[in-house]
């Protein structure tokens, strides 16, 4: 895969990869005829983000020659891609592509003054998550704007694991989770209560109670504010996968999608789940942890041919 | 037992995150004691210590620091109420009114499946057509102490200091101690009724001295009759040797916006400052004499 991106894009890719880098620690490239895919997906599989950039985004795009994974599809450490993502005012164009026979993916950003920054990153083994196409349709939705997200969580301190969003027909009621209520005897709870009328739409099919990662949304909400989208937020019930979206005309379009503690877990203690990363298996999944995994049974295998 | 205060001008609420921060730094537990004409907040001395800090808010105006304030004690016999909480959630508590404006702050205790103080607040945030007013409750644990183990709480009111000086800025005093803390362990503060305040380190080598002069200086003592006049030495000039250390880490970690200080000294025994803040409410720091070469 090849293309090339003007330096007013630049910073939206930027953002996106920084985006990322709070949920997973792997970035998964993968051109498509429509545009590039980004994707990751974080330690505990509870949260699954793609942002997919058309071809607008582009200058100019290529898939590779010969159309197979190995071409157009890549995963690469999130941390060397931070690093080269500074200092983006001076970049005029930025070209990306791939070398499949030395395994590296190469930035090439052409800056003021003709300088020219060639950056070289290895790939790490290869590997390829499916999109995740959920086909089921969410009954409940809402869309806010990013101001409303944001209003929101600046309340909320970062050492927060996870949030839970209580869901009634004339407001929502934001707090943080805490395990063990009533054990736990030194936890700030906080909770903020908004009424409906603040978001743009407000579907729900009936009342419920969310509790999903605080770290993976946060990083959502702030992709959303830095390119003022607004955020429409579609779920069914708890233990069920909630998803996020966003986009920017027909340039950008975001996808996350987080899964929600089943009401069972709630009971119990959690405190020795939490936050361990488990090695990835990527074709089955069966769920070891309180939180539903993404089951990538529901996903479009395109790599079968 | 029953707590409830409003706090709703903008600066006064400011100023309160500042103290609760102040506090938050020198120690891990935040003492509340909630008095029916004023609310006092403490951090734990150690008894080794003698060190104490102390912020008093008079809450019998209510054009004063609280707009609204009604408490009920323990019982009827003792109307105060003690708690305990850690300092910092009441800094994240409070966090959002660093950099942003709200209506008021409403404290008060209430009593989930543990006694909690909570937190309210309104934040008025105007989103292009909407008006988005999400209202906040912070709430945080806290325990209760029971009404025998008041006695640790109690803070030296009765301590007489023989002279009484206006203090320089907290910047200059800041960067001065900062320096005198890594030449020696103690540092002697010298009040003289010629408005002059020295703070003197000495080392083997060298001995370090800077003069503060024109800072109002006034006699402290009260006699309170003919005897105490008689025996009392006019004294005109008062010292106290302290930890140089602790001293300044004080000044490193107050931050109020206007306040005036002002140092008594109790002549070899003991060095108390009095930052007076806006509307009645001031914050005291005792710093007992240190013995030790």
């Amino acid at each position: 895969m090849n293309f090339v991106l003007p330096g007013a894009n630049v910073k939206m890719l930027a953002r996106a990869v920084n985006c990322f880098s709070k949920i997973g620690n792997e970035l998964f490239f993968e051109a498509t005829p429509d545009g590039l895919d980004l994707k990751t997906i974080n330690s505990t599989n509870t949260a699954y983000a793609v942002v997919q950039f058309r071809r607008d985004f582009f200058i100019a795009f290529q898939q590779g020659k010969a159309d197979t994974p190995d071409e157009n599809c890549c995963k690469i450490s999130v941390k060397p891609i931070l690093k080269i993502f500074k200092s983006l005012s001076t970049i005029q164009t930025c070209k990306i592509w791939l070398e499949v026979n030395q395994s590296k993916i190469i930035f090439q950003f052409r800056c003021k003054s003709d300088v020219l920054k060639t950056h070289k990153i290895y790939l790490l083994e290869s590997e390829h998550i499916n999109s995740l196409n959920l086909s089921q349709t969410f009954p409940s939705t809402i869309v806010g704007n990013h101001k409303v997200f944001t209003n929101i969580l600046v309340h909320l301190y970062h050492s927060v694991d996870e949030i839970s969003f209580d869901l009634n027909n004339d407001k929502t009621v934001v707090s943080n989770y805490v395990d063990n209520d009533q054990t736990d005897h030194s936890t700030l709870r906080s909770t903020l209560s908004i009424d409906s009328s603040a978001f743009q739409t407000y579907q729900l099919s009936s009342k419920v109670n969310l509790i999903f990662c605080y770290k993976e949304f946060k990083a959502v909400t702030m992709f959303a504010a830095l390119n003022k989208l607004n955020v429409r937020m579609s779920f069914s019930g708890p233990g069920s996968p909630l998803m996020l979206e966003m986009s920017k005309g027909e340039v950008l379009h975001g996808k996350f999608i987080m899964g929600t503690m089943k009401p069972s877990a709630q009971l119990n203690s959690r405190r020795a789940h939490r936050r361990k990363a488990i090695d990835r298996n990527i074709s089955n999944r069966s769920v070891g942890m309180d939180s539903e995994a993404i089951n990538t049974y529901f996903t479009e295998d395109i790599s079968s041919n | 037992m029953k707590f409830r205060a409003v706090m709703s001008d903008g600066i006064n609420i400011k100023e309160f995150l500042n103290v609760i921060g102040t506090f938050s730094r020198m120690q891990k537990n935040l003492i509340i004691n909630v008095q029916p004409k004023k609310l006092i907040l403490q951090i734990e001395s150690e008894a080794y210590d003698g060190q104490y800090l102390w912020c008093e808010i008079d809450a019998s105006l209510r054009d004063g620091f609280f707009s609204e304030y009604l408490m009920d004690g323990i019982d009827s016999e003792h109307n105060q109420i003690y708690m305990t909480c850690l300092a910092t959630s009441f800094v994240r508590a409070l966090s959002y009114v660093r950099n942003n404006s709200v209506e008021y702050i409403k404290l008060k205790l209430i009593k989930t499946h543990m006694p909690c103080l909570a937190v309210e607040m309104s934040a008025t945030i105007s989103n292009e057509q909407d008006v988005l007013t999400p209202k906040i409750q912070h709430a945080i644990p806290v325990t209760v102490v029971p009404r025998n183990e008041w006695n640790q709480y109690e803070i030296p009111l009765e301590v007489e200091y023989d002279l009484s000086i206006a203090m320089p800025s907290a910047k200059s005093l800041r960067m001065l101690l900062d320096k005198k803390k890594n030449l020696a362990p103690t540092v002697t503060l010298y009040a003289t009724l010629n408005n002059e305040l020295s703070l003197v380190v000495e080392t083997e080598v060298v001995t370090v001295a800077s003069h503060y002069r024109n800072l109002k200086c006034v006699a402290a003592r009260k006699p309170t009759d003919q005897e105490a006049y008689d025996q009392l030495t006019n004294l005109s000039e008062a010292s106290c040797r302290v930890d140089t250390k602790k001293l300044a880490a004080l000044f490193e970690t107050i931050n109020f916006y206007d306040v005036i200080m002002t140092a008594n000294i109790r002549h070899e025994q003991a060095l108390n400052i009095r930052f007076d803040m806006r509307q009645n409410a001031f914050v005291n720091y005792i710093l007992p004499a240190t013995n030790f070469e």
